[in-house]
């Protein structure tokens, strides 16, 4: 879990080149200061890259996730139909021809378990962007205005927070009906107070700072010094909350599909085929429990992730 | 301190009222149309029209709301049009049960995480230490119901320890509930467990760091015997503190280990009430978990003021 | 003709038809009980038939122990959707639960003929339009007060009141109309029919589960008011957890030896939803009797050393119903026709019942299930077919549909199964699953108009056994059927029907049903596509449970040994 002091001497040329992709018109050229502290921006983006990539705990994690996206995306291509049904070979146990056996429909369980991983990360990373957007607009308002507005928005806040996030959207989805779009905005929205506070004690710790004085002396607008001064700042709090979120967003769209408010048979999705599925738990244990590992797989990787982001970030 | 907890409690009000109010938006004027939502889609106008009159939905929301209100306060919850029988009695019944499984698992936790904690510390760095770090802190980000699912598989399928219902015979002794609890207690048990054994932990270590400990074991004291003495005295604060902030997750969890063990508590109310859009017992229920997330809170906030005399308070 | 002459008559016409070979011995035994002829004489008829012994169906009781006094035995079954009123329900906890404390006048035997209950007997005079029943003496409610005529006359007067949205009604609208019940003495009851009916004593069985007999000071709320004739007392009943009944000490029944009936103390009825949670349950040792077992995870109790299942030839049907008020299935006989052959019958009995259950070709009259139907036309799988269906229905490039269905037993996966098999032709079912509840939400008088079940355009619904294909025919066919999800309304149907109903001459209702099945099967109002074999589960221990299983679970002769 420990992460090796990186080495800087030996710039990483694939990092490089990331990052100057990633920056993208922030530079403030006629100021040597601003020029001084971008090298050291970059040199510190750097530095974070190599120490993420010796990271054991983020690569696993980041290995865990890659192998899952490319599943979702891909693994149709050489699985068998994972909804193609075989009314002759229903509940057999794992074989040559299933190596993870055939559920009550006699559909392939493993081509099932690999596809399964495509809602939920359609559904868990649209609503944490969803989310970061929201909350981070919110945050910024709440943190920079401060006085009134920011307690007005702070109150709502507590109140969101004061009702489990499972609760609110069971409510919002037995209203509104189900679907992948209704699943992903009352994701998305339920988990805008939480990142809305991480981002408000971010911008508070940074509106005073010199640079934003700056901005505010050269008159620039509230949004502008929000948008371009304090929000590149602000990224690292943002990137680890997001991973944070995206963890919980995998966690809170598995179980909403478990408890019946998720997608719609015959969707592979691990949640709703855990539930449909643990009927036969006693006889045909093998189409409950391959779906439950890949979604520990997948929720624990989130984790590592966070795990190793914030770690980095701390150092 | 009576005055904080009285503060406290005063404080809860407004955010109480404003939550009342977002169940009540979410759940009569999201949908925009009450009866239409209960009837369905084959309903006809005229039949929503009469439903709707039948149920004041078609008076102005906020004497709707003030109705609803005013009812719940003076203990009018109305009728449960799914189980035919009046909501109070039936809320509070089903929140009896829960607080009997909640407190169940809490009961669990305590003992378990120090146990594991202390265990991993005494070997730290070693590799069971960072087994137990790594896979405690993975169980709890795992949902509950893949955990006990896979629980149910282990100890009531395949070894038949455990009972696989969550309730014992009618007319076994009370006694009898907490073995029936065991199964159902161990996943939201696992929710915790990562993060109070890692406080363990790292306590255990910081412990045997002092110099009194290491004089107290030359002199001949059985190690393990002063450790966990100090331990749980130290760390009960991090434990309470970290339920403290865990208690939405529990709820949550609550919700599913119900449905999964289809035990009658408030989380399975409320899923069926949602499912069924029986109203009158959803916003009831809902508005229920709701106080007793804000109450639990306090009483941990309550509790750590309490262990730790050094933490003040805030509003 | 008297009435005696008339049975006689009866009795060797179904000698002559049996030995013709146009009906089998056991379709003989469930006419004969239809007709009210006595078991003695249905034996003598046999004998008359020749041949050999046919085997007895259903529950294999062989190597029965002596009965052993005292205990309670524990069902476990889901909970009934609504508190149970014994007028309304239709759903099997509701069912299971009224049959252990209420009784009907005439009772289903294990292979669906009929026995009396508290009618002792009954006859039809030689129209068959008018059945007498002479009522059981001596029998009394639980709260004290005599069982007579008048409560049989109340009890049906009851359902055929349409303001009480009875499920009977739509099985006897156009059978019997208020006032056509009347009290010959103290226990003769008289059923003056609309029309010549020879099906007419199912009407008022326990196959037409809302006709039990209630005290004539039944008010409403049964659970409140528990009085019945029944084996048991119902003492306690929580909504959605557990009903607890004790033995009713003053019961008539007495059994072969002259023991007072039942053997055990009391019963407890165990409300579990959830149809894994009911086998565990079952295999820990929780409770000893399932009264049905689904075959979705049955394979574990098969495999149960401590557990027995039964098996039944059961008349169970899972109804996939097109809606023909609605578009696309208005109308259009071809789409619906397409549909029927999309489906590989076969490979369905297969996935969902192991095989097991008997195939059904869209028709009630099926001759393995209802024996002495004619033949049907068998409907295999044919693409070809249906696709030249679908192109005559306009629909050549084919269409998108939808299913609605409720979660709960196999319907999920039949509704799969049909979107799988429905593909390859071009139509693309959507399947629009709704939780139990709410598939039959609103589902009272009130409502009827708005529940999915009997609204959306196309549905599965579940349907236990039925005695007799006109019964099933009846409740949902018919066009004033309250369970109609179809709304089928094809008048020379219903005209064939109803004379169908009237004719009591075996071998002209043969000829009418042989009609109204492959109209039934050409217009495809319904699918069916299998008959489901039933299963009860219960401890090895427990014995003498009566009743074809599904709904009818009767423990009055039960009993566990140690």
């Amino acid at each position: 879990m420990d992460v090796r002091s990186p080495d800087l001497r030996e710039p990483d040329p694939e990092a490089v080149e990331t990052l100057a992709d990633g920056e993208v018109g922030h530079q403030e050229p006629e100021l040597e200061a601003d020029a001084a502290a971008a090298a050291e921006q970059r040199r510190q983006r750097r530095f974070l890259f190599t120490a993420l990539l010796r990271s054991p705990t983020f690569m696993t994690g980041l290995v865990i996730v890659l192998f899952w996206v490319f599943m979702g995306l891909f693994s149709t291509a050489f699985t068998q139909s994972p909804t193609s049904i075989d009314a002759m070979a229903t509940l057999q146990e794992p074989s040559a021809e299933h190596w993870f056996g055939t559920d009550d429909l006699g559909r392939d369980v493993l081509a099932r378990t690999m596809a399964g991983a495509r809602t939920v990360l359609y559904i868990a990373p649209l609503a944490t962007v969803l989310a970061l957007l929201w909350g981070s607009i919110v945050g910024l308002v709440s943190g920079f205005y401060r006085g009134i507005t920011d307690e007005i928005i702070m109150r709502l806040v507590d109140v969101l927070l004061a009702l489990p996030i499972i609760i609110t959207s069971i409510l919002i989805l037995s209203l509104l009906g189900r679907g992948m779009a209704i699943i992903i905005i009352t994701i998305g929205a339920l988990f805008t107070p939480p990142v809305s506070r991480t981002v408000r004690s971010a911008v508070i710790g940074e509106r005073e700072r010199e640079y934003v004085m700056a901005a505010r002396l050269r008159g620039e607008r509230s949004a502008f010094v929000m948008a371009r001064e304090i929000l590149p700042n602000i990224k690292e709090p943002i990137i680890v909350e997001g991973t944070i979120r995206l963890g919980y967003a995998v966690f809170t769209a598995a179980t909403l599909s478990f408890l019946g408010f998720g997608l719609a048979p015959p969707s592979p999705d691990w949640g709703l085929t855990i539930a449909t599925q643990r009927v036969f738990l006693q006889i045909a244990p093998w189409a409950v429990l391959f779906p439950a590992a890949a979604l520990a797989s997948l929720v624990v990787a989130v984790n590592l992730i966070t795990d190793g982001l914030g770690r980095v970030f701390s150092k | 301190m009576l005055r904080l907890i009285g503060r406290r409690l005063l404080l809860m009000v407004p955010t109480l009222i404003l939550a009342s109010m977002l169940i009540f938006a979410l759940a009569e004027v999201l949908p925009g149309d009450v009866a239409r939502s209960i009837l369905g889609p084959y309903a006809t106008q005229e039949q929503v029209d009469l439903l709707n009159q039948r149920l004041g939905a078609d008076r102005p929301v906020y004497e709707r709301y003030v109705d609803w209100a005013g009812g719940f306060v003076t203990g009018d919850w109305g009728d449960s049009l799914l189980f035919d029988e009046a909501v109070l009695p039936l809320v509070m019944r089903s929140l009896g049960n829960s607080l009997l499984l909640a407190g169940f698992a809490l009961v669990l936790i305590v003992p378990t995480s120090i146990a594991v904690g202390v265990f991993a510390g005494l070997r730290r760095d070693s590799l069971l230490d960072r087994g137990i770090t790594v896979s405690t802190l993975s169980m709890t980000v795992i949902p509950e119901f893949v955990s006990g699912v896979v629980l149910l598989y282990v100890f009531a399928v395949w070894l038949k320890w455990l009972p696989v219902t969550a309730l014992p015979p009618s007319g076994s002794p009370f006694v009898s509930r907490f073995y029936y609890l065991i199964l159902p207690a161990i996943p939201l048990m696992l929710l915790e467990l990562g993060y109070i054994a890692r406080m363990a932990r790292v306590g255990t270590v910081q412990v045997l760091a002092m110099p009194y400990i290491r004089t107290a074991v030359l002199k001949g004291l059985p190690r393990r015997r002063v450790i966990f003495g100090h331990m749980l005295r130290n760390a009960m604060v991090p434990t309470v503190t970290v339920i403290g902030t865990q208690i939405g997750w529990l709820i949550g969890g609550l919700v599913v280990v119900e449905v999964l063990f289809a035990y009658p508590g408030i989380g399975n109310i409320m899923v069926q009430a949602a499912k069924n859009k029986d109203l009158p017992l959803l916003e009831a229920s809902v508005l229920m978990v709701a106080i007793l997330y804000m109450v639990s809170n306090l009483i941990a906030d309550i509790v750590v003021a309490l262990l730790n005399p050094r933490i003040r308070m805030g509003g | 003709m008297t009435t005696d002459q008339y049975r006689r008559e009866y009795a060797e016409h179904l000698i002559e038809q049996c030995k013709k070979g146009h009906m089998t011995r056991r379709q003989l035994l469930v006419r004969a009980s239809v007709f009210g002829l006595s078991a003695t004489v249905a034996g003598q008829m046999l004998a008359a038939c020749g041949g050999s012994e046919e085997e007895t169906t259903g529950g294999g009781d062989s190597g029965m122990p002596d009965p052993v006094m005292g205990g309670t035995i524990k069902l476990i079954g889901p909970a009934p959707i609504t508190d149970p009123d014994p007028v309304t329900i239709y759903d099997q906890g509701g069912i299971v639960l009224v049959y252990q404390f209420l009784e009907y006048l005439i009772d289903l035997d294990n292979s669906n003929g009929l026995k009396p209950k508290l009618a002792e007997s009954w006859t039809p005079d030689e129209t068959g339009s008018v059945w007498t029943f002479n009522l059981r003496q001596g029998v009394t409610f639980n709260d004290g007060s005599p069982f007579e005529a008048e409560d049989v006359i109340t009890s049906i007067e009851r359902v055929l009141d349409p303001a009480n949205g009875s499920g009977a009604l739509s099985q006897l609208s156009g059978v019997l109309s208020p006032g056509g019940a009347r009290a010959v003495d103290q226990y003769t009851v008289e059923f003056t029919l609309d029309k010549p009916y020879a099906d007419f004593p199912y009407m008022v069985s326990s196959g037409n589960y809302n006709t039990a007999i209630l005290s004539r000071n039944y008010t409403g709320d049964i659970v409140k008011n528990p009085v019945g004739t029944g084996p048991f007392m119902l003492t306690d009943y929580v909504t959605k957890q557990k009903a607890t009944f004790v033995k009713n000490p003053s019961y008539w029944g007495k059994d072969a030896e002259g023991r007072q009936l039942p053997y055990l103390d009391g019963m407890e009825y165990v409300m579990v939803e959830d149809n894994s949670a009911q086998n565990l349950q079952l295999q820990s040792g929780a409770v000893d009797v399932q009264p049905q077992t689904v075959f979705q995870g049955a394979q574990a109790l098969f495999g149960d050393p401590n557990l027995r299942v039964d098996i039944y030839p059961g008349t169970g049907i899972r109804e996939v119903a097109f809606n023909m008020n609605v578009e696309p299935w208005k109308d259009n006989k071809a789409l619906r026709q397409a549909v029927a052959y999309c489906l590989d019958r076969e490979a369905i009995n297969q996935a969902l019942y192991d095989g097991r259950s008997n195939l059904g070709y869209d028709t009630f009259w099926e001759p393995t299930v209802f024996p002495g139907s004619p033949a049907s036309t068998p409907r295999a799988q044919d693409y070809d077919k249906a696709k030249q269906l679908l192109s005559d229905a306009g629909y050549p490039d084919g269409l998108d549909i939808t299913l609605t269905h409720a979660k709960y037993l196999e319907n999920p996966q039949y509704a799969q199964l049909i979107q799988d098999q429905c593909k390859p032709a071009g139509i693309n079912v959507k399947l629009d699953q709704l939780s139990y509840e709410a598939y039959y939400a609103g589902d009272d008088a009130d409502y009827y108009g708005t529940t999915p079940w009997l609204n959306a355009p196309m549905t599965i619904t579940e349907w236990g056994s039925r005695p007799a294909p006109g019964i099933f025919a009846a409740a949902m066919l018919l066009p004033d059927a309250v369970w109609s999800s179809s709304h089928w309304n094809n008048p020379e149907w219903v005209s064939l029907f109803d004379q169908y109903q009237s004719t009591a001459d075996e071998a002209s209702r043969t000829d009418i049903a042989a009609q109204l099945s492959s109209i039934q099967q050409d217009d495809t109002p319904i699918l069916l596509a299998f008959y489901i074999t039933q299963l009860r589960t219960q401890k090895k221990n427990v014995y003498g449970i009566q009743g074809p299983g599904s709904f009818y679970c009767d423990l009055s002769q039960a009993f566990m040994t140690a």
